[in-house]
């Protein structure tokens, strides 16, 4: 074969491989203006915010800026426009969206083989992250220190959801929406039933109402119940909650040491559990499929103890519930005790701590997108969020009644939720470990194979041999 | 006579002869460029990875075969590794009869249609196992799963299908077996085909039943098939995941946790490659002996 020919050929193999190896490109979107959001009676004209001094203005910008996310990056692209509108600096930098996959657990793995490979161009400038990775990726070095930049925001911000996000003592990620735990309930399931959320304070009133629900014969002759139970999970992120409101975590924050086999909260909230399943006051279907949904519009599940994104589910993903449904704080275990907590943290954005990053065009986007008094009021309420920031809070769309929700003010309750709060659950990396292996003691007593002290034993045990490789 | 002293040919160096088929070479390295990025060095990285500690980002610590000695202490694989295995005795026997009985009767020029019927049987098989297992769930499920609502109309109480451990590994194979039938039907069909029908004809001829037929015929001519398809299917088996991760997620009480689900959420949940390395190579050398012991059972058969 002639010399020539076959070196050409050789080069053109190997060209190939790299090639079909490589990354596909990050998305890229369109830079067009965002859709104003329509003014209702609720909103009032968003006034103008006042020009940045020349100081804070970059004398050069970056071309791109890439961010992350799970879900729909429209709410953060909206807001990294309206930050490119007040400040000329960045006017022409290009939002790039990369997508995040399927979930937190998919954006992690991405970030990880980013970081583990060095594909800095690949790897995003920012991105959203849930507050459970946040040790793991601040502990590896992969997020930027915020702690001087929120400092000055420290006020108002709920030092629960805060210190969240905090991990040796500084803070690595900025939440933008505290996933304030409460419970949403069928009025009119409750109503038909007799009950008045009003006189639930306490989680054994609430037991007491699912006993009421349980007994109560409808009209239309369905059985319902006042909670669902995944019964091949267990309770999940409710147990969680539970937790969070007595400050007790699977991991005591102060000394590290594993604290489900000695903390009477942790027994408290299992035996709760145990006693909802025994009373029969909790539905069994997998959470999350089409069985669960069809069981909320139906109002065969009269409520459910979950945090404000349910707002979401509610509104978009069940059909005909307006004026259905309404909100309350999570009981209390003894009267006038903590009904405040929050679902897995809150929703965080990070900045990505690679070399070259635009530390100071990503926190201009954070700040102006989530601290500043007159645009993230506008802009989580144009996307039916809720803020962490609470001086937006006073955004018509928070301090006035929700028609959807007959007339009440979620965004007081919400708010009142934040402020009365005073912990953060501890995350470490091993809190889905943790929470798998408790999940399975708790349907071992479910399924009657162990008694709650065993059950207990048996998972402090097997969290220990986990944990302690 | 005089013996002819030919020359020794001298031996060309490897080199030499590589240059020499370079063309050949040329066309099959493509192959094994993929075959060393794709498979062998992410084999090779993962039995390193095996002896150490890894969160998948920080530093990796090396531990030697402490994550060796840790998995068989480990409740959590041991109870995956019998979870498997009770999958794989659950459904193996009776996915390879059903798939025989299908190909004996698809075989049988009686069947009209049965072409279509070949189609049909194999459409499971070409469906991505995703949503089947999502619309399975939706069968199975409980409370509303149209499965319980038929039984219920017929009088029966349908079972907690994907909230029993038992009726959950019974979901779980029955899944399986309904994926994977049409495949092996076709493969025993190919080979019932290759036996020689003048067998059959003679067997006639003296007299034999159809079982007899069947048992003295049909079998033995199978005997290479069927071993092949229970090998493929036992690796198959071992290798569990898609259908427990989406039908049940591991559970009832950890009932459906496959090895394969367990290494993989002690990687990509719990922060633990190394450790999932290891719990790998360990499931890898059991399906290798069940294998050697498979095929060793069979040449003895056979001798």
């Amino acid at each position: 074969m002639n010399k020539k020919l076959t070196i050409f050929v050789t080069l053109m193999v190997i060209l190939g491989v790299l090639v079909g190896c490589g990354r596909p490109p990050a998305e890229t979107v369109e830079d067009e203006a965002p859709e104003e959001p329509q003014p209702t009676a609720e909103t009032a004209a968003p006034t103008t915010p006042p020009e940045p001094a020349e100081e804070d203005v970059e004398p050069t910008a970056p071309s791109e800026f890439k961010f992350s996310t799970w879900g729909d990056p429209t709410f953060f692209e909206d807001g990294f426009n309206r930050m490119k509108k007040d400040y000329s600096a960045y006017a022409d930098v290009e939002w790039i969206f990369v997508s995040g996959g399927e979930g937190d657990g998919d954006l992690l793995s991405q970030l990880r083989a980013d970081w583990i490979a060095e594909s800095w161009d690949t790897m995003p400038d920012a991105a959203e992250m849930s507050t459970s990775y946040i040790p793991l990726l601040a502990e590896e070095g992969l997020l930027v220190d915020l702690t001087d930049m929120v400092a000055p925001y420290a006020d108002d911000i709920s030092p629960a959801v805060l210190n969240g996000v905090t991990h040796n003592g500084k803070v690595y990620a900025l939440p933008w929406m505290p996933n304030t735990g409460m419970i949403w309930y069928n009025k009119e399931v409750l109503d038909e039933a007799g009950i008045n959320a009003d006189d639930i304070e306490t989680w054994d009133d609430y037991l007491e109402a699912g006993k009421t629900i349980r007994d109560y014969e409808f009209a239309d002759g369905v059985d319902r119940y006042i909670h669902n139970a995944d019964i091949a999970w267990g309770p999940g992120m409710a147990l969680q909650l539970m937790l969070n409101q007595e400050c007790s975590s699977y991991i005591d924050p102060d000394t590290g040491e594993l604290a489900i086999d000695t903390d009477p909260a942790f027994r408290r909230a299992f035996e709760w559990w145990v006693d909802a399943y025994e009373e029969g006051i909790l539905l069994g279907v997998e959470e999350w499929e089409t069985p669960w949904f069809d069981a909320l519009n139906e109002g065969i599940i009269a409520s459910y103890i979950s945090a404000n994104w349910m707002d979401q589910v509610i509104q978009f993903d069940l059909e005909d519930q307006e004026g259905t449904w309404r909100a309350m704080p999570l009981p209390a275990w003894e009267p006038g005790g903590s009904r405040a907590a929050f679902e897995s943290g809150s929703a965080n954005v990070v900045i990505l701590n690679k070399p070259g990053a635009d530390v100071d065009l990503a926190w201009t986007f954070f700040e102006h997108s989530f601290l500043n008094e007159d645009v993230t009021g506008d802009l989580t309420s144009a996307h039916a969020l809720v803020p962490a920031f609470l001086p937006a809070f006073d955004h018509p769309y928070y301090s006035g009644p929700n028609d959807f929700y007959g007339g009440q003010e979620l965004g007081k309750l919400d708010k009142e939720i934040q402020e009365s709060a005073t912990c953060a659950f501890n995350y470490t990396q091993h809190y889905y470990d943790i929470t798998d292996l408790v999940m399975v003691e708790i349907q071992e007593v479910w399924a009657r194979n162990k008694d709650v002290d065993q059950a207990i034993a048996d998972a402090a045990d097997a969290v220990r041999f986990s944990i302690e490789e | 006579m005089v013996a002819t002293a030919y020359p020794k040919r001298k031996k060309k160096s490897i080199f030499r002869r590589i240059w020499d088929n370079r063309a050949a070479y040329l066309f099959i390295t493509p192959f094994f460029i993929g075959f060393l990025l794709l498979d062998a060095f992410p084999l090779a990285f993962s039995g390193y990875l095996s002896l150490h500690k890894w969160n998948g980002l920080g530093e990796m610590r090396y531990r030697g075969p402490a994550n060796y000695t840790r998995a068989f202490q480990d409740s959590r694989f041991l109870v995956s590794l019998k979870n498997t295995a009770t999958l794989w005795l659950g459904h193996i026997f009776l996915l390879l009869a059903l798939a025989f009985i299908l190909a004996v009767v698809l075989n049988s020029k009686l069947i009209k249609g049965r072409y279509v019927y070949r189609v049909i049987y194999y459409l499971p098989n070409i469906t991505a196992i995703a949503p089947m297992a999502l619309v399975f769930g939706l069968i199975f499920d409980t409370h509303f799963g149209i499965l319980n609502l038929g039984l219920t109309a017929l009088g029966i109480t349908g079972p907690p299908w994907l909230t029993e451990p038992f009726w959950a590994n019974v979901s779980i194979i029955i899944l399986n077996i309904w994926s994977a039938l049409g495949w092996y039907m076709l493969i025993l069909l190919a080979g019932l085909q290759s036996i020689d029908p003048t067998l059959y004809e003679a067997a006639q001829v003296d007299g034999s039943t159809t079982l007899q037929r069947a048992w003295y015929i049909t079998l033995p001519g199978l005997r290479d098939v069927l071993f092949f398809a229970f090998i493929i299917e036992t690796i198959g088996s071992f290798e569990l995941f898609t259908e427990p991760q989406l039908l049940t997620n591991g559970g009832p009480l950890n009932s459906t946790l496959t090895a394969s689900l367990y290494l993989y959420n002690s990687a990509f949940s719990y922060n633990k490659f190394g450790y999932s390395s290891a719990m790998s190579f360990i499931l890898f050398a059991i399906i290798v002996v069940v294998t050697i012991i498979q095929a060793r059972l069979t040449a003895e058969d056979e001798a």
